[in-house]
Parts: structure tokens; sequence; C-alpha cells
């Protein structure tokens, strides 16, 4: 596994809080991954250090086996703000032009195809245009710059469900024909649930989890049943969640479920059940919270 | 478009609105000037008394006779010359694109060191444009513009002109360039308390410089040096010599600047 | 093209019991070349690498195999190993459960076997 990026101990503080803490991950080339966390938890500063935009406390940033100096950008590598700074005066097609000349491996083929797909005016001014708009104008730069590390920042801001999917439909056909490292950082996880391989689960400036998105939908269940029998079985077990009304009650839990603890659990009465993945980050982020 | 070209085009794009500002300005007050002058009857005696106290004023200040005005026994209204207006450029320039050039071209994936050679590249060219307009337009403003109205031209308030109009060029060019790297210093990381500091210490300056009168004599001495050198290659050194000190700075500033 | 799959269960198990449905009901017969990864992977927005994995446990068990710059096919005897499989799964899931929900209810044997009969005569009363 070639590794593309790889992140040790980044540490980052405004005054008192801890943005980024002591985070740690690695990404390998041709994988797409997803970083997901809520607005606050510290995605865009670590992909602002990661891409030079700021420097880290502590810690180390090493890009396509290169550490990353304090005031150096790497190359190789494109990252779509969420919230960019392109001229607002200049028109969509200097946009990409201009963009273009950032990334030696941009395609202006797809570019232009990229404006008919997304229903772009290539004459429209930046100012002119809506906030899915824009997105759409940077998902444009990402992918047309096919980069080997390519990195997007809350990509279907503003965009309406037809064109989230025909987002991440292009992004995938686009990575099967030219296979590419890109991580994307949302606080949607339905979206990115099939399209990425791996995801990042950030909370409070640290990673909670990092897993295949395959895995935790395999590993992640309820059971729900008489709060007694609840009780004696998620001993031992990672408990994510667990609520109760008197008698009965359910419990989100995390790990391997034998088959034959399936059955025994489900002959003592136990309902289990798998657990939609927006539900079950949302009680992981709130156990990392219970945990401080 | 190379990153070269990305940088002018985006330079321009910031620019856009404050030099269209400035030409506007200066057409306005070019015209203010012709009515003002047509529809007043000056006093051109007590202008030119006043204009000569002025200049013995400054001689006082500098200790010697240092400003070489001749002041003519009537004047007048006396108007900059429009090339000198298109000056106000130059801190425009140098405080727009630090603030509003540097994360654009971040965002796009430049790198800081050659942002900074862009920007430096662009001030070069800034200062030689400028130089070049105003140095092709005073012989205009000596044939033409003067048999209608008066009007008086950085070249020979600084005494340029006795250099020939090469020499007079060069020292522009290399004035120019002091104040935008100057500038372009002041502006490079407002997030920094360096910068404050250096805001401070230049605010300060001002007061302290000119009313104690031991510094006064040093004060005056330096801008002597710097703007009413006789040798053309010491004026235009110690202009490049502080220009290079600023650029330092600012690189310093601009290689640890966050986005 | 919205997501059809079951969000709580593993993708690549559903792709791959979507294949094998697609030969059971001879959509695709034996010795047919079928869909492609990056088809499959386009078509249901999904991942490539989890595309392939789906496949792999095809490959693995004999119901496709690869020609190699060609394709997947469809094994020989493949519809009969799906069969068999689904037969086990079938008495695991389906039956088992059944007898264990009837126990639960306090119907006999006999009553299940009576109710099914009578839901394949077609007589619901």
């Amino acid at each position: 596994m070639n590794s593309v990026l790889k992140v040790n101990h980044l540490s980052k503080s405004y005054g008192r809080m801890e943005a980024v803490d002591s985070l740690s991950l690695e990404l390998a080339e041709h994988t797409i991954y997803g970083l997901l966390g809520r607005n606050g938890a510290g995605k865009t500063t670590l992909l602002n250090m990661i891409t030079g935009g700021m420097f880290p406390d502590g810690g180390e940033v090493v890009v396509h086996g290169r550490p990353l100096h304090k005031g150096e950008v790497p190359t190789q590598v494109c990252y779509i703000r969420e919230k960019n700074f392109y001229p607002n005066g200049a028109r969509v097609r200097d946009v990409l032009q201009m963009a273009s000349a950032f990334h030696p491996d941009w395609d202006s083929g797809l570019a232009s195809r990229l404006l008919g797909t997304f229903k772009l005016n290539p004459r429209k001014k930046m100012r002119q245009l809506s906030r899915g708009m824009e997105s759409m104008v940077g998902n444009i730069i990402g992918l047309a710059s096919r980069a080997p590390l390519t990195i997007f920042d809350e990509p279907v801001l503003g965009l309406d469900v037809l064109m989230r999917e025909k987002f991440y439909r292009t992004l995938l056909e686009d990575y099967t024909e030219h296979p590419r490292t890109i991580l994307l950082s949302t606080h949607l996880i339905d979206e990115i649930a099939t399209v990425v391989e791996q995801v990042f689960i950030m909370e409070n400036g640290s990673i909670l989890m990092s897993e295949e998105v395959e895995q935790i939908r395999e590993r992640a269940y309820t059971v729900s049943g008489s709060s007694a029998v609840i009780a004696s079985f998620v001993e031992g077990r990672r408990v994510i969640h667990s609520e109760g009304y008197g008698q009965v009650g359910v419990a989100v839990l995390y790990g391997v479920l034998s088959e034959q603890e399936r059955s025994e659990a489900e002959s003592r009465g136990l309902l289990i059940d798998g657990v939609p993945l927006q539900k079950f980050f949302a009680y992981l982020i709130e156990e990392g919270q219970g945990n401080e | 478009m190379n990153k070269m070209g990305v940088q002018m085009r985006v330079s321009v794009l910031r620019m856009r609105l404050a030099i269209l500002l400035v030409i506007g300005a200066i057409a306005v007050s070019t015209i203010a000037n012709y009515t003002i002058n047509a529809a007043l009857q000056g006093d051109p005696q007590r202008d030119a008394q006043e204009v000569a106290a002025a200049v013995g004023e400054l001689n006082e200040l500098a200790g010697k006779d240092a400003i070489k005005i001749e002041a003519p026994s009537e004047i007048e209204n006396i108007n900059i010359s429009s090339a000198n207006l298109l000056l106000i450029l130059l801190p425009v320039l140098a405080i727009i694109l630090p603030l509003r050039t540097f994360r654009t071209m971040l965002n796009f994936g430049d790198s800081r060191g050659r942002y900074f050679i862009g920007l430096l590249l662009i001030y070069a060219a800034a200062a030689l444009v400028l130089a070049l307009c105003n140095s092709l337009w005073w012989p205009f403003e000596q044939g033409v513009i003067r048999e209608h109205s008066q009007t008086i031209n950085l070249i020979e308030v600084f005494g340029w002109d006795r250099m020939g109009i090469i020499g007079a060029f060069l020292y522009q060019a290399a004035f120019y360039f002091f104040v935008l790297s100057l500038f372009n210093l002041l502006f490079s990381r407002m997030k920094s308390p360096v910068t404050w500091i250096l805001w401070a210490v230049l605010i300060a300056a001002i007061p302290i410089g000119t009313s104690i009168a031991s510094l006064r004599v040093h004060v005056a001495d330096f801008f002597l040096a710097l703007l009413f050198n006789d040798s053309l290659l010491a004026g235009m050194g110690l202009n490049l010599a502080l220009s290079a000190v600023f650029i330092a700075g600012a690189w310093l500033f601009t290689r640890h600047r966050t986005i | 093209m919205p997501i059809p799959f079951d969000e709580n269960r593993p993708i690549f198990q559903q792709i791959a019991d979507r294949i094998e449905d697609d030969i059971l009901n001879d959509t695709y017969a034996e010795e047919d070349q079928i869909i492609s990864t990056t088809q499959f992977s386009r078509m249901f927005q999904i991942n490539p690498a989890t595309v392939v994995k789906g496949f792999g446990l095809l490959v693995n068990e004999g119901i496709i195999y690869k020609k190699r710059g060609l394709g997947m096919y469809v094994s020989a005897g493949a519809k009969e190993k799906i069969m068999g499989k689904r037969r086990e799964r079938f008495y695991s899931d389906l039956v088992v459960k059944l007898l264990e929900e009837a126990e639960k209810l306090g119907m006999t044997m006999e009553d299940v076997i009576e109710m099914i009969k009578r839901e394949k005569r077609g007589d619901r009363t």
C-alpha cells in the first residue's frame, strides 16, 4: 500500500480550544475516503493544515512521502474549500482556466463536459452564482484537476438532491477511469456511504473511528427487548448507545456478532437489527462527548 | 495561461474598481480645475508670495538651500500634474494586492514563494510603467499644458530633471518601487503583532521626528538623500536598498502567512 | 439513480445476492457474460472496490469466473450451486424461525402445515 498522505499526531489550538488534538491518519493511493464530523469538529482546520494553508502547533504532515515544512504547500494536491476564494468578478470559464495552471494533470475536455453535466453557464460571473452553483465550480475544478490527492470540503453544500447525485456519480465514473485518492469531508454520511471505501469519524479534533463503511454495516447493530436480558447481553461488548423504558430497552452495539451468538440472543427473546449509518454516527459522536 | 498569468489576471480583477475610481477622480479633478480657473479671478502676485514663503520655510527646515525652486514673481492657480495624480495608484496597489490576492492564489494551489516573486514582478512593472508615463508626460506638460495653465510635477519638485530624461525616469522608478515595497510590508500580514508594532512605530515616528529639533535635522537629511539626492546612483541606491529591506520583511511575513 | 440497497447490511453481500437472483431467474444463463464491475459501480453509484468485493464473493464460490481481458462469466452449474445454498438458507432463516414463532403462539406443527396447504390452495379463510 502506497501512502499518499500521512498525518502524525497533528495538533492545533485556537487559544484554549483544541481544534485538532494529536490526530493521526493515513490515506492510501487509489482510494476514496470520507471525513465525517459535525460542523466545528475540526475538519476544515485539519484540511487546511494538510494543504499548507495553516500550520500545526505540533505533529507532522507527510504528502506523497515528503514531510511538509512550515510555509510549504504540497504539490500534486487539489483542495476544494467549502469557502472558496475565487475572484467574484471572474467568469466561470476564466476561473476554470486559471485553476488549470496549477494542475499538471488537468483535463480541459472533462472540465467543459462537466459544465454541461452540471448545467453551469461558463459566461456567468462568480458573483452571479447561487451557493450550489458555486460549489459546482469548485467540484468541476476538483474533478478536472485529476490530482493524485483531491480533497473536497463539503462539496454538495447548497446543491439539490439531483445535483448531489450527479456529482457523486460523476466522481465515481471519473475515479474508475482515473484512479486517485479522494477525500470527501462532509457532515452527511448517507450520501457518501456507498461512494467511499473508508470513513474517518471526527469529533472534537480527534478521530473517533476509522473503518471501512462495509465493516461498520457489518458490525453495528441494535438489540431490543427486555432490559434485564439486554443488560446481560451487552456485558463485555462495545455499547455505543442505550436507552430503556422500564421493562424494555434498546442498545446500539459495535463489534463482531457470530451466527451462534445471534441465534442465542434471539432465542433469549432479543430482537437484533441493523442501524442506519447516520444514526450510528450520531450515537458514536454522542458517546465520544460523554467520555470527555 | 501560466501561474504568473493567473496572478496578473487576479490582480487586475481585484484592482479593477480601484483603477476606475482613481482615473475617475483624476478626470473629475482636472475638469474641476479648468472650471475654477475660468470662473475665479485669482491674485497671481499673492499666490506667488505664498509659494516663495513656503519654499523659504522648507529651506529653513532643511538647514540649507536644498530646494532649488525659483518662486516666480506671479503665478496662477497651480495644479498637480495629471500624471502625478496617477501615483495614488502606488499605495492603492500595494495595499490591495497583499490583502486581496494572497488567499486567492493559495486557494488555487500556488506556493507562497512563487506568489511573492510574482507580486514583486508586478510591483516592478507598475513602478516602471508609472515612471514611464510621467517621463513621457513631462515634455508634453512643459511644452503644451503650461501654455494654458500652471502645473507642478514631482520631476521638478525633487530636481530630477537635472539628471536628464533617462535619469529622471530611473530615479522615479526606484522611488516608486520604494513606496510600493513600503506599503506592501505594512499590509502583508495584518494578523501579526509584529505588523501592529510596525504601524505603531511608523505613526509615532512622524510627530516625534518633526517635533524634536535635534532629530529634525536627521529626518530632513534622510529625505534629502532619499528624494533630492544630487547623485542619481546614490539616490536610486538608497531607494532600492530600503526597498530590499522592506521586501525581506514582507517575505518573512508572507512565508508564514496563513490563509 | 437512488440506491436500491438495504443500508443496514453490507453492500457487497447485497451485490452478490443480486447477481445470484439474476442467475436464478434466468436473466443470465450459464456461460453468459455478466455486467462488469465498472458498469455495476456506475449504475448503482457504488464504490468500485465494494463491487469488486461483491463479485469476488461469487468468484470464490465458483458461481462466476473471470475470462482474462473479457470480463465475468456465469460458471457451468452456477444455478444449481445457488439453489443449494439458498435452500440451506431457506431452512435456517425461514423454517427454523417459522417454527419458533409458531411455538410462541402455541401452534402445533400440524397447524402450521395445514396453514401452508390452505395458502397453496388459495383458500385464505
